[in-house]
């Protein structure tokens, strides 16, 4: 790859007031390659992203393209110059269709419609942007960005909203496009995609860049080596012990429906337990999660908590029987323009009793407490905003931590997120089961139900497809039956 | 001398800095054009023309930090201030509880409207404030004939000065300020009041009963716009059916002068205290001016305009 290089970045710096967000980063893209970026959550990625795409401008630093020293000035200023990008948030504007969305960035709709049949998808365009699935959403982006031919496609955390089968179609896309002659700046925390597809990768780390290497060569260990630096806990290696459980039920779900979505769901979580729910994407799980959180009304079954039958009419119901949500979009979640302090607190106050005199000096206790026990970066605490994602998402399960809870609903908690938060999101699951606490846990990554669960269910289609015990939780048995194939 | 400049900035905003600065550089400005501006009795003539809309202002605040606003505030005032003038014949206290109702009932129904079912809170408060107007026209020639004169007490809390520049409404601000900035600071229903406006859902899912904060809002809201419609009526002495009607536009500029959100989640009630000012020393030297009334609103308007984008601007760098 002696040839010229097709992007070149020197010395690149952004700071948002006191926080350097990305601090001296150095590397090249020739044409033709598939360029791996990578580094632990705030590590720089995606404000070299936004840079580089126009959304914001760096303070620091030289940009070339083409050997020709480049600033951009909007993102429809990086796009006309050959850049295109598909954002780690979906960069669809709800409440208008798809049809219109394509305008706003000047796309052409055939070049549009042809891209996603190429995927095997197809796309009404006069749907609502909101009506659509998340994962449905990633590929309209993709096709969007593929619709304008660019020279650099960049690709940030893509595939961590994608079920398996979609994330192997953005895989295949990439190689196409790499044929081609035309590069990719590939953001992803699945380390095996990685070792697939690209040919070199460059590891961030405080802003700087710290390792740049052929990924082919490049082991799972030099990759998480240098992303953490010190640092050197590996999420892979998580002992995942089976502990003691104890042998009454926290919750019982009897025959639970919701609409087409959910049919005849029936399982049960003992205390202590944590029972991972495996799926493709759309097989229900979503509504399922709001059902048990209180947040949706089911149409038939019965929940029991501790015995007892329960309804719940309101999140706050649900919160009362020891039940919280930690949903999967940290954006539900979270009030982004407050502290994290004022988030960690939030549901000290639900009810009426709550709305008096705070006492602040118990609330700092009982934040503090979370804010060490799940080791959340503080530097940008005024706003929960100016969080990278792996401590918002702490954040979003703290909230619960302050509070107490019997059972913890976590919907896909490490979907983009780096190895090292990831490892502390398991040990927590593992501690709040080893001090008798339930958790039902969702994940998108197959790998994580036997790094985590003690055994696991698998929705097909609205219904429970199988149940399997932890010894029968590996990737193969999981996506078969995800797949609708019984197991025997 | 970095290390001072560090600590006053953390312990005022740039923004909030800017807005004493502006408050600073207008009343340097009005007191160079009038003279008589500067001394002792015309300062506590400002403080206290400045009250009612500084305690509209409250109540517009806590309505736009849940990112709702109101807009039959008017109504409300005059309605409240209607209500003591009138029956005030049967006593203070029975008057004042007639008023206290009418706003309970009025800040109910927005509130109910809004957060129950899901009226947008724009197109609700407007809506209120016509049948308001409605109701009032017929009722002072019908149910609610009387006297239209403030009783005494009223007009002595509104405007009596106790030792220039302190008047008996200043102190009356200094109370209910204290009691609002204590409210959204240092309660749970002021977390709410946040969290609500920043993420509805967030919320919901969190357990708060999203509907019950903003009911409470609409009602405290409507409680100090008829506390600022009997200041009102004291200082003109008089109650009519426009009484409150100039100050309604000021109450929202003066919210979003003083840095909170239109959408809500973000802001406090000093920055209105700051707004509310700033637009009473405006009035005032736009008073001075010599020039017909179009002009002055002209001008009024252009400088609330430049007022709140420039503080957009300060407020999205920091």
């Amino acid at each position: 790859m002696s040839q010229q290089a097709l992007l070149k970045i020197s010395n690149l710096a952004k700071s948002y007031g006191s926080v350097v967000a990305l601090r001296n980063a150095n590397f090249s893209i020739s044409p033709g390659e598939i360029h791996a970026l990578l580094g632990a959550n705030g590590a720089g990625k995606s404000t070299l992203v936004k840079i580089l795409t126009g959304v914001i401008s760096g303070d620091q630093g030289l940009i070339e393209l083409n050997g020709r020293e480049v600033a951009f000035s909007s993102p429809d200023n990086a796009r006309k110059n050959g850049i295109a990008p598909v954002f780690q948030d979906p960069a669809l504007i709800p409440d208008i269709s798809i049809q219109r969305n394509l305008y706003l960035t000047d796309t052409d709709k055939d070049r549009f419609l042809f891209e996603i049949s190429a995927m095997g998808l197809s796309v009404d365009l006069n749907q609502l942007a909101s009506d659509i699935e998340l994962p449905i959403l990633r590929m309209i982006d993709l096709a969007r960005a593929l619709a304008h031919d660019p020279e650099l496609l960049i690709l940030d955390e893509i595939t961590a909203a994608l079920p398996i089968d979609m994330a192997e179609k953005v895989i295949s896309i990439m190689g196409a496009h790499k044929a081609r002659g035309k590069s990719v700046i590939f953001i992803s925390h699945r380390l095996a995609e990685i070792e697939e597809i690209c040919d070199r990768a460059t590891v961030l780390r405080d802003g700087t860049n710290v390792d740049t290497f052929d990924a082919t060569q490049g082991s799972e260990a030099r990759i998480v080596a240098a992303m953490l630096g010190d640092k050197n806990v590996l999420a892979t290696h998580s002992t995942k012990q089976k502990n003691k459980i104890a042998t009454d039920d926290f919750m019982r779900v009897e025959s639970l429906s919701g609409g087409k979505q959910l049919k005849d769901v029936s399982f049960t979580i003992k205390r202590g337990e944590v029972l991972g729910v495996a799926a493709l994407e759309g097989q229900g799980q979503d509504l399922l999660f709001e059902i048990l959180a209180g947040a949706s009304k089911p149409t038939g079954g019965k929940l029991f908590v501790n015995g007892e039958e329960v309804t719940f009419h309101h999140p706050s119901d649900a919160i009362s029987y020891g039940i919280s949500y930690v949903p999967g979009d940290r954006k539900t979640a979270l009030m982004p323009q407050r502290s994290i302090r004022e988030n960690l607190a939030l549901t000290r106050y639900r009810g009426m009793r709550r709305w008096g005199k705070i006492n602040f000096g118990e609330e700092e206790l009982k934040v503090d407490g979370a804010v060490q026990s799940l080791e959340i970066d503080t530097r940008a605490k005024s706003q929960v905003k100016r969080l990278s994602g792996g401590n918002q998402q702490k954040v979003t399960i703290g909230r619960w931590v302050t509070t107490g809870f019997d059972l913890l609903l976590c919907f896909d908690p490490t979907r983009g997120i780096d190895v090292g938060t990831k490892a502390q999101i398991y040990d927590l699951i593992r501690t709040f089961s080893d001090q008798g606490k339930s958790v039902l846990l969702f994940t998108s990554e197959l790998r994580e139900i036997q790094l985590s669960c003690d055994r696991a269910i698998v929705l097909y289609e609205g219904k429970v497809q199988a149940n399997l015990p932890f010894e029968k939780c590996d990737e193969v048995s999981l996506l078969s039956a995800a797949h609708g194939i019984v197991s025997k | 001398m970095s290390n001072i400049l560090k600590k006053v900035q953390s312990r005022f905003s740039v923004a909030m800095l800017s807005l004493w600065g502006i408050l600073f550089s207008l009343f340097v400005v009005t007191g160079l054009v009038d003279h008589y501006f500067f001394t002792i009795s015309s300062i506590g003539v400002t403080l206290q023309l400045a009250v009612p809309l500084g305690l509209l202002a409250a109540g517009q605040t806590i309505c736009m930090l849940t990112g709702g606003i109101d807009l039959s505030i008017a109504m409300i005032a005059t309605g409240a201030a209607f209500i003591v003038s009138i029956k005030s014949s049967s006593g203070l206290g029975l008057a004042i509880l007639y008023a206290t109702l009418y706003c309970i009932l009025i800040g109910t129904i927005n509130g109910l409207a809004v957060g129950l079912f899901g009226m947008n809170p724009l197109i609700m408060t407007l809506g209120m404030n016509a049948v308001l107007i409605g109701v009032f026209t017929v009722g002072i020639t019908t149910f609610l004939k009387g006297s239209s004169t403030m009783p005494d007490i009223i007009i002595k809390l509104s405007s009596g000065s106790i030792i220039d520049p302190i008047s008996w409404p200043f102190l009356l601000w200094i109370f209910f300020g204290g009691l609002i900035i204590f409210l959204l600071s240092k309660t749970g229903l002021g977390r709410l009041i946040y969290a609500v406006g920043d993420n509805a859902t967030a919320a919901r899912l969190a357990g708060v009963r999203v509907w019950k904060v903003q009911l409470a809002a609409y009602i405290i809201c409507a409680l100090l716009g008829g506390l600022a419609g009997l200041m009102i009526g004291g200082q003109s002495g008089a109650v009519a059916m426009s009484l409150a009607d100039s100050l309604v536009l000021p109450s929202v500029a003066a919210v979003v002068i003083g840095g909170t959100s239109i959408m809500g989640g973000i802001g406090s009630y000093t920055g209105s205290i700051m707004g509310a000012l700033i637009l009473t020393v405006l009035s005032y030297l736009l008073a001075t001016i010599n020039s017909s009334e179009a002009v002055k609103q002209m001008i009024y308007g252009f400088i609330v305009l430049t007022l709140a984008w420039t503080y957009s601007k300060l407020t999205e760098k920091s």
